[in-house]
């Protein structure tokens, strides 16, 4: 059987389940009494393992059933869970997680076997050393996969004294009348034994939905043999297999029912009820979603943006008409693209918990790693942003959580000595804020030595010596320039050439912004505010000579005109207005986009735009409006020209570029 | 055999593969990006996409002329990564060319390398779109 087109599937699956065991042996390492933890990870490794199997990813089957077995020891408490077992754990898990990867790339799971990690889980158990690659590899082919009900069927006639039996039934293939032979068949089977489970399903063979082949599960007290005789005597069967299955060779097909089957367990225990409760509303809502294909939401994204597009394009043509009923067909059509929009928008947005969920793990082994100690707490996790940003978000965050790990929080000694507890605190935490997404990386480590990246900037000749009139931001500001470090030991973490730059340019780039707030000896918050959409946004529309461009709303703060006189020249020839008493320093956009600014004017327009705290005055000579508008790429042939973040296709079907407001402000 | 679509740049004719090709557009507005380089001239709506247009006439070093009733631009897409318009002055024919049409000698021209190739005692300098798209004169 071609088992390609579930490779999709499976991916997916198995990402989860390495993830929720990861988190539930997170879980485990602080309360390594819990069985309901252990529970769980079972669970994920059982189905795991059955999932790996069905795909015919021996390698990753075997590793998972070696872990499987240490797990069921845990669970009947043969075993108990210590540090040592852990590691081990998680170094399988990452095991999987590389299978994972490699499936990805290729479709294949690769040749690695990780024997020495079988043997390691084996060994838990007391097991010898073996190569394994001979036992489990023929147990794969004889699994079978039955839902929750014919699994239970069949335990129960075990338990009984019963056989359970399979028959792979092949029919002639001049039969004519396939289900009638089919009815012959369970009949004659029924006279002596109890047929539980049939594929096709029993309403498919009436239907003669099956080709020439169908198989049934049988349980029965009679020999096999005499079942496959009788069956063969029935005319017109070209062959039987007969099979009989014993346990531990069945397992289910779906790992939703196994979680059924334990709640009904545990039910007894009142506390655990509360759980349980949560557990099938999930479970409920699971199935009730969809797993959808992100291109074809992309699909789906854009003729929504081309609606949009041609919607402002018929609003443009409808004023010169002044025609009641055509306004209000546009208004109508207004109405249903906005809530189109709203609705696909929702569609795609996902909660940062994608992103969140790998952190508890990565912290653990950071800990190890630094000799530290400190406890990453989450909040937020369910804020939903789009797709397109939570799946960016990953890179800057580790970024932001390494540096608050490695530069941030100090040894336990240390802190200890500075009155502090000795374990420190990184809060990772999301929520939105209007029309963004607040992403908060905050420790309470020692936080920024100012003085120390002042004088880090003079060795690297970024300021003189005598320049020493600084704001406290723009000495922050300094971190963020590529491959700036203050620490002066390399670690193997801070080591990899990557700078806070990487995480500014990155969060810019998604129309974001970051600002540190650091207070030595208490500790430094990173905060990055995103859009939570990037492709429709809300965009002023101005002119320069006879170009448009488009800046987005969120990033102005307001527009005023000002009087040439009231525009100053400071230092170097620096333009600048008060506006409440607030120093505004002005540029031109003609000179911002490469034209010949316009001076002899008695009155500026301006747009304020801010950047966190900083204000920037744009000057433009006219505005047009405001309206939503699809950004659009400029392509990979074009990119990275900073000033630009976009394109977008105005009503008359002209291209008008989109400002990046963070650029601006520079 | 491979087929060529050969066309006007000034007075000389140049060649490029028509599986490059994607379509042959007539000139449409054209929007300028701030901060490229001189031969880009900017952007078009193609029909929702935006893609960047280049002149192929400065990119090469031919002598730079106002654009006409016949210029053209050619939407090549480079490895389904990305398209680019090129404007031409006129599109001529296409035309089979097979290995023995292509000279020995190649041209160089602002250090652009061009194949040669013979076609009905037309000479046609051939076009590495690679040598087009990605910087090469410039980097000197």
């Amino acid at each position: 059987m071609d088992m390609s087109q579930y490779l999709g599937m499976f991916i997916e699956e198995a990402r989860d389940h390495i993830q929720s065991l990861n988190d539930n042996m997170l879980k485990l390492e602080e309360n390594p009494e819990d069985l309901q933890i252990v529970n769980e990870i079972f669970r994920s490794a059982h189905t795991l393992k059955g999932m790996a199997g069905t795909m015919g990813f021996v390698n990753m089957q075997k590793l998972t059933h070696a872990m499987e077995n240490v797990l069921a020891a845990a669970r009947d408490g043969k075993l108990k869970v210590n540090p040592n077992i852990m590691d081990i754990l998680f170094k399988t898990v990452d095991a999987l997680e590389s299978y994972l990867d490699v499936i990805i790339a290729t479709g294949t799971e690769g040749q690695e076997a990780n024997l020495h990690l079988v043997n390691a889980l084996n060994a838990i158990l007391g097991k010898p050393a073996e190569d394994v690659a001979v036992s489990s590899a023929t147990k794969a082919g004889k699994k079978y996969e039955y839902d929750e009900f014919v699994v239970r069927a069949i335990e129960r006639a075990w338990d009984q004294g019963f056989n359970v039996y399979r028959f792979d039934v092949e029919l002639d293939q001049n039969c004519l009348l396939k289900s009638a032979r089919a009815y012959l068949v369970f009949r004659a089977v029924e006279e002596l034994g109890e047929i539980i489970h049939s594929k096709p399903s029993v309403q498919d063979i009436e239907d003669e939905k099956f080709d020439f082949e169908f198989s049934i599960t049988v349980i029965s007290k009679q020999p096999i043999e005499k079942i496959r005789d009788r069956i063969l005597s029935i005319s017109e069967i070209r062959e039987v297999k007969a099979l009989e299955i014993k346990s531990g060779e069945v397992s289910m097909a779906e790992e939703k029912e196994e979680i059924e089957e334990v709640q009904q367990e545990t039910q007894v225990q009142e506390t655990v009820k509360v759980v349980r409760q949560q557990k099938q509303e999930s479970l409920q809502k699971t199935s009730k979603t969809v797993r959808v294909d992100i291109e074809r939401l992309d699909v789906l994204m854009n003729l929504v943006s081309e609606l949009i597009i041609i919607k402002s394009r018929i609003e443009g043509l409808a004023k010169k008409y002044n025609d009641r009923q055509y306004e209000e067909s546009i208004e109508y059509l207004e109405r249903i693209t906005t809530s189109l929009h709203d609705a696909v928008m929702k569609v795609r947005m996902v909660p940062v918990e994608r992103v969140f969920s790998r952190f508890p793990r990565m912290m653990r082994d950071l800990a190890r790693e630094l000799g530290k100690e400190f406890e990453l707490v989450m909040s937020g996790e369910d804020t939903e942003v789009d797709r397109t940003i939570v799946d960016e978000l990953g890179d800057p965050l580790i970024h932001l959580l390494r540096n608050a790990a490695d530069h941030g929080i100090e040894d336990p000694d240390e802190r200890v000595k500075n009155g502090k507890p000795r374990s420190g605190l990184i809060k990772l935490s999301a929520y939105h804020d209007g029309n963004n997404v607040v992403i908060e990386v905050e420790d309470d480590g020692k936080g920024i030595d100012l003085e120390k990246v002042k004088q880090k900037a003079i060795e690297k000749g970024l300021l003189k010596e005598d320049q020493i009139e600084l704001t406290e931001q723009e000495i922050i500001d300094f971190l963020f320039m590529p491959s700036f470090s203050t620490k002066d030991k390399v670690t193997n973490l801070s080591g990899r050439g990557v700078g806070l730059d990487v995480v500014k340019t990155k969060i810019e780039q998604l129309g974001g912004m970051v600002e540190v707030k650091t207070q030595k000896g208490k500790g430094t918050k990173f905060v990055i505010r995103l859009p939570l959409t990037l492709a429709i946004i809300q965009a002023l529309l101005v002119t320069v000579h006879d170009e448009i461009y488009a800046i987005p709303v969120a990033s102005i703060r307001e527009i005023v005109d000002v009087a040439k006189e009231d525009i100053k020249v400071v230092q170097k020839g620096k333009e600048i207005i008060m506006l409440r008493n607030q120093v505004i320093p002005i540029k031109h956009l003609h000179s911002i986009v490469g034209l010949e600014p316009v001076l002899d004017k008695k009155k500026f327009t301006v747009v304020i735009v801010r950047r966190g705290e900083k204000l920037t005055g744009i000057i433009v000579d006219k505005l047009l409006g405001q309206q939503d508008i699809v950004i659009k790429s400029l392509g990979k042939y074009l990119e990275g020209i900073r000033l630009i973040s976009g394109a977008t296709i105005l009503g008359d079907g002209s291209v008008a570029m989109i400002l990046d407001p963070n650029m601006l402000t520079v | 055999m491979e087929q060529y679509l050969v066309f006007r740049l000034a007075d000389e004719h140049y060649g490029l593969n028509v599986n490059n090709i994607e379509n042959i557009e007539k000139l449409m507005p054209i929007t300028r990006v701030p901060h490229t380089k001189q031969y880009v001239k900017g952007v078009i709506n193609l029909r929702g996409e935006i893609v960047p247009v280049i002149d192929l006439r400065e990119k090469i070093g031919v002598e730079k002329e106002e654009f006409g009733e016949e210029t053209r631009i050619l939407v090549v897409n480079w490895k389904g990564e990305f398209k680019v318009g090129l404007i031409i002055d006129e599109v001529l024919d296409v035309v089979y060319l097979s290995k023995e049409d292509f000279d020995q000698a190649t041209r160089d021209r602002n250090e652009f390398k061009f194949s040669i190739a013979k076609y009905n005692g037309m000479l046609i300098n051939i076009i590495n779109l690679e040598d087009v798209l990605f910087e090469k004169a410039e980097e000197v």
